[in-house]
């Protein structure tokens, strides 16, 4: 599955990305969200992990254009503590599942998994 | 004559000249060392952050110092890998912040870390104990021990912090001596630390709650208001005579959340020994409760009391209860004073919730 991570925090970028290397997914790294929305544009992403803070255009802004591209990808936002009204706008704008930071990669492989094709 | 005054102006030419070259030197030399750092740090940024990442992902956690960066002797790095492993500690859950614990024993940063407990500056001080708390270092517990007492309240209140989030309820026996005041923010982070309450700790609360420190007190009606313990109704309902007035306002709110039968009725009983701040915070329970038992005792106080901030409370109570009748003909009458008219037209207008 070729996987997209929209993260502007290098570590997390970093994890997430050996973590799914591991399990034998591709992955494309942006850290901002313009560099992200282009590479949806233009890749065929089967999924796309992102943040909601973040450089340029936000994680809300890559839910909306993924919808004005009308592509079905499934999306996992990463929020922090606080962030609930957030989550729940992002979820009426098509956001497939989300998960709190501080958060466990291991937790997000098992979201991810829910998304593989059977 | 003139040769001199020549020689002269070229010597303070020369002169100023050399202290610019020398400022435009030292800037040189300052920026080039500072960008020189900076390059470092990211360099050490990255380094780290793969190690982190690697060790994260790796299935082997226990092994993860097989693999030593020739850096990991520098003192420097060492101190900066050791912000990095605070910060991720931060961003990470489960097993992953496991592993982030293993990689700071791996590399023995704690002694970095125990290091600055003995620091003269308090915020190295505070660092240090943030660092370990962080990195769940329990050997480090006796050394943060002997902090509680340190002059600093910066260091004393990270000291306290530190103990409950490593012992939890049992980490608060320093409420048994300590006789600075507890900070209403320092009140919140221990709050948020204990996550629960031993059976049989009745005792213990108790002692709290006879400490001559009001602000431990405090704390402890807090605690027991957050853990909902019933069994210490009675021992709190003697406090209504406490000498502080900052206690008796967190008390009564505390009988309110562990309100039973008679809680209404002990809190009016009391009412009149009370300072106005209490006596406040007591019509402000009324008002929540809606206890129609204490009608009259409101309209008492609205005509009879001097304050005008109680007379406001007890009309907003009434109107409440639904006594806007009584409000309203209060209002009409004219033997009643121009401030009471104003209170009870202001109470009629209030929203009902």
């Amino acid at each position: 599955m070729l996987i997209l991570i929209a993260e502007d925090d290098e570590l997390i970028l970093k994890t997430v990305e050996h973590k799914l290397l591991k399990e034998g997914h591709e992955v494309i790294l942006t850290r901002n969200g313009k560099e992200a929305i282009e590479n949806l544009k233009n890749k065929a992403i089967d999924l796309a992990i992102t943040d909601i803070m973040m450089p340029f255009a936000s994680g809300i802004e890559i839910l909306s254009a993924i919808q004005s591209m009308g592509k079905q990808i499934p999306v996992i936002m990463l929020s922090s503590m606080g962030q609930e009204e957030v989550v729940l706008n992002a979820f009426d704008l098509g956001a497939s599942d989300f998960i709190v930071k501080p958060f466990s990669p291991n937790e997000l492989i098992l979201r991810i998994k829910r998304f593989l094709p059977k | 004559m003139l040769n001199t005054s020549v020689h002269l102006l070229f010597l303070i030419f020369v002169g100023i000249l050399s202290v610019i070259i020398l400022l435009i030197a030292a800037v040189v030399m300052y920026s080039f060392l500072e960008h020189r750092k900076t390059v470092r740090l990211a360099v050490w940024s990255d380094m780290i952050n793969h190690k982190i990442s690697e060790a994260i992902v790796s299935d082997h956690g226990e092994r993860m110092d097989d693999d030593r960066t020739e850096w990991a002797g520098n003192h420097s790095f060492r101190n900066f890998f050791l912000q990095k492993l605070v910060e991720s500690e931060q961003k990470f859950s489960g097993a992953a912040d496991e592993k982030i614990k293993i990689l700071f024993r791996s590399f023995g940063l704690q002694r970095e870390a125990l290091k600055k407990l003995a620091k003269k500056k308090t915020h190295f001080i505070t660092g240090g104990i943030q660092e370990l708390t962080a990195m769940n270092y329990l050997e480090a517990l006796p050394d943060i021990a002997l902090l509680l007492k340190h002059p600093s309240a910066q260091v004393y209140q990270e000291a306290q912090y530190a103990m409950v989030a490593f012992k939890g309820f049992e980490g608060l026996e320093f409420l048994d001596e300590t006789a600075g005041r507890i900070s209403e923010w320092q009140q919140l982070r221990l709050l948020r630390s204990v996550s629960h309450i031993p059976e049989n700790s009745e005792d213990i609360l108790k002692k709290w709650l006879e400490s001559n420190n009001d602000s431990v007190v405090i704390f402890t009606l807090k605690l027991i208001r957050k853990f909902q313990m019933l069994s210490l109704y009675d021992m709190m309902a003697t406090l209504l005579h406490h000498k502080s007035r900052e206690v008796k306002v967190q008390l009564v709110q505390t009988l309110f959340a562990l309100e039973n039968s008679s809680t209404i009725l002990h809190l009016t009983d009391s009412y009149v020994y009370q300072e106005t701040e209490v006596q406040t915070e007591i019509l402000k329970i009324l008002k929540i409760s809606r206890d129609r038992n204490s009608t009259d005792f409101l309209k008492r106080e609205l005509v009879r009391h001097p304050d005008l901030g109680i007379k406001v409370h007890a009309a907003e109570t009434l109107s409440a209860l639904g006594e806007q009748r009584y409000l309203s003909e209060l209002s009409q009458d004219l033997s009643s004073s121009e401030e009471l008219v104003q209170i009870t037209q202001y109470a009629l207008q209030q929203k009902i919730w």
